[in-house]
């Protein structure tokens, strides 16, 4: 198959030299589709002192189509949806933007990336967003309090269902409602 | 009926199947050479010729089997895998800029785009053109059918480079090029239809003989009874076989059974085995360890085997010379027949020692004796005949020269008697001239003083030569012509005076 060759490269790849903090492994070793990456919250953010659970799944006909990337465990961020899914709204993985030749490491780089910078202007989370160009101290305060409730501990991966990554925006009134709960 | 574990045709490895249907696009666009995927090109397996049926096939005509026609796989058949190249390992690593963004494996008969000059594999791109028509790295709009070119210098570059066979098993290395034809048509590890048209499964080249018939029917295993199929009885053997291993009788390892032969022969310690300079004389029995030290420090009997080859060597080898020996006596013996006359030279011994030496002298002396070459006695034989004729040669130079030097001193002299002939008579001349002119000198001289014992008389030089010019000219004159008539007419040196002036 063209494309085992190639997700076996790329794990080769990610499993020796990981971006910054995360370290790559197979959730079941004989199948190469879903990856299980655990990420060290950035020092500097909200996040640090947190381990985060993110599930990358290829589809089968991957690269030409592009990998699902969920938030395993439960983050308090304008562009993950703040529930069981956690979706991930990143500008490279839409269908429509995505290109064949974009590597792996650069995707988790850029997920990294994107709980050291979040990106307000392209929100799942509209109100996580308004409050934090608003009000970046309550902001952050729920973030760092979302880390000592989910991300302490070792780190989960059955905790989000494997489906359900494609529906962000739809979700995102419902679990904005059950964030304000919480 | 097809035994339980057959595999149904759905079941078959797709590998390749869904750039089926590109293909045709493919080479219609760029026009490659399809040397690997091509339906067209890919012959069928050599083995799958069209053997009668076997003997059961009549006995059931109508079964629901498929029948050889449609199981018959036209040059469209997909049921046989095809070189992937993205598993071709190669032979050294290859530049990560020679790879294809998409597939990250070496390029494979690649296309570049024209709008940004990117570069694919062209079964990759094709398939990313499908899904959104702009470039997989950069978004530009791609438009298949135009946007497009062959990036031959990349492929001819990859070409060359080497790569193992991808079949296990299979050692082959050699050219990307050429790997394409030694899979599809000659290794043995390729999977090819069974022999059987009424088989539906595949089996290595290898094991795919028309003689041997179809594998994929099941046998009791040998060891542990369960039925397995010929075909995997190896593999059976040496993984899932419940009996497969035994205990060595001799060293008490655990073997595979299969393998038995191989550890008797090869690895078993505890076995006795010969030395081997057995052939030889060794008398060495013992146990592997203990005979290979014994080697190691180095047997007799090992001199002796070289001893015994060297002589089987030698042996040979005389009984060659001793053979063209044979055939060249009789040469002799035959040209010794047909040599009839006495040649220009005693022969030294009938019966020669070294027929037909000297091929040379044969064609040095074939004009002089022409009745018959003498087959010389000896190498000194023939030289003595050499330096014979060489000093009669000598001795005729030596004549020519001798009468050479007589005719040249003849002509010497002769030549010098003319000259100095001719000198004597030109010397007569001179001396004949040089009395001439010493009279002419000598008148000269009385004339002259006369005309200055005239002049110291008193008369003037002018009327003296009005009056005595006539008189005195007069004889120089005739002196003139006297000498310009009698003697034999001279010529000036100059050659100014040979024609006189004609008036």
């Amino acid at each position: 198959m063209a494309s085992q060759k190639r997700m076996a490269r790329e794990l080769a790849q990610c499993t020796a030299t990981p971006p910054d903090g995360m370290t790559v492994a197979l959730a079941n070793d004989s199948d190469i589709h879903n990856w299980h990456i655990t990420l060290d919250g950035p020092a500097g953010t909200a996040y640090a002192g947190g381990k985060f659970g993110i599930i990358l799944r290829l589809p089968d006909d991957y690269p030409f189509k592009p990998p699902v990337v969920t938030f395993a465990t439960r983050i308090y961020h304008p562009n993950v949806t703040n529930d069981n899914a956690g979706s991930i709204c990143l500008g490279m993985l839409k269908p429509d933007a995505w290109k064949p030749a974009t590597k792996l490491f650069a995707v988790l780089a850029a997920v990294r990336q994107l709980l050291e910078e979040p990106q307000p202007d392209d929100p799942l989370e509209t109100r996580i967003a308004d409050e934090y160009r608003q009000d970046r101290k309550e902001f952050e305060k729920n973030a760092r309090a979302y880390v000592l409730r989910y991300a302490k501990g070792p780190v989960k991966f059955d905790a989000a269902p494997a489906a359900g990554a494609g529906g962000g925006k739809e979700s995102s009134g419902a679990s904005g409602g059950a964030s304000g709960s919480s | 009926m097809p035994p339980p574990n057959t595999p149904e045709e759905g079941v078959l490895p797709v590998t390749m199947s869904y750039r089926r249907p590109r293909e045709p696009v493919y080479s219609r666009r760029y026009s490659y050479r399809r040397t690997s995927t091509g339906p067209s090109v890919s012959p069928p397996p050599p083995v799958r010729l069209p053997t009668p049926p076997p003997a059961p096939s009549p006995s059931v005509p109508d079964a629901p089997r498929p029948s050889s026609a449609t199981r018959r796989c036209s040059s469209k058949c997909q049921c046989i895998p095809k070189l992937d190249y993205q598993s071709l390992d190669y032979e050294v690593p290859v530049d990560p800029a020679l790879q294809c963004p998409i597939c990250h494996t070496p390029f494979h008969q690649p296309v570049t785009t024209r709008t940004c000059g990117h570069t694919f594999c062209s079964e990759c791109l094709d398939r990313s053109l499908e899904t959104q028509p702009v470039c997989p790295i950069d978004r530009q709009p791609v438009n298949p059918s135009r946007d497009l070119f062959r990036a031959r210098v990349i492929s001819d570059q990859l070409e060359r480079l080497k790569v193992k066979c991808p079949n296990k098993g299979c050692d082959e290395v050699c050219t990307r090029e050429l790997v394409v034809s030694h899979f599809d048509l000659h290794c043995d590890h390729t999977l090819v239809h069974c022999p059987d048209p009424f088989c539906n499964l595949r089996i290595p080249r290898a094991d795919a003989q028309p003689s041997s018939g179809c594998l994929h029917k099941n046998t009791p295993c040998q060891y542990c009874g369960a039925d397995v199929m010929i075909a995997d009885l190896e593999s059976h053997y040496d993984d899932s076989c419940s009996g497969h291993t035994a205990k060595c009788s001799h060293c008490n390892a655990i073997v595979v059974r299969h393998h038995m032969e191989k550890h008797l022969a090869k690895e078993c310690l505890g076995r006795e085995i010969h030395c081997k300079n057995m052939e030889y004389g060794c008398q060495v029995l013992d146990r592997r360890p203990i005979v290979e030290e014994h080697e190691r420090l180095g047997c007799v009997f090992e001199a002796i085997g070289k001893l015994v080859l060297q002589r089987m060597e030698d042996r040979a080898r005389i009984e060659d010379l001793e053979g063209r020996l044979r055939t060249m006596d009789a040469r002799a013996q035959r040209a010794e027949n047909t040599s009839t006359s006495p040649s220009s030279r005693p022969r030294m011994g009938s019966n020669s020692f070294m027929p037909g030496f000297a091929p040379d002298a044969n064609i040095d002396a074939g004009p002089r004796t022409p009745a018959g070459n003498p087959a010389w006695r000896s190498p000194e034989d023939y030289m003595l005949v050499q330096f014979e004729r060489l000093e009669a040669k000598i001795e005729d130079l030596q004549k020519m020269t001798w009468e050479f030097d007589g005719q040249q001193a003849v002509r010497q002299l002769n030549d010098a008697l003319r000259m100095q002939e001719q000198i004597h008579e030109l010397s007569n001349r001179v001396t004949a001239l040089s009395l001439q002119v010493r009279s002419l000198a000598v008148n000269a001289q009385q004339q002259s003083n006369a005309q200055q014992r005239n002049g110291s008389s008193g008369s003037p030089s002018t009327s003296s030569s009005g009056t005595g010019g006539p008189g005195t000219r007069a004889p120089s004159h005739e002196d003139g012509r006297r000498y310009h008539s009698n003697p034999p007419p001279r010529r000036n040196s100059d050659g100014r005076g040979q024609h006189p002036p004609r008036l």
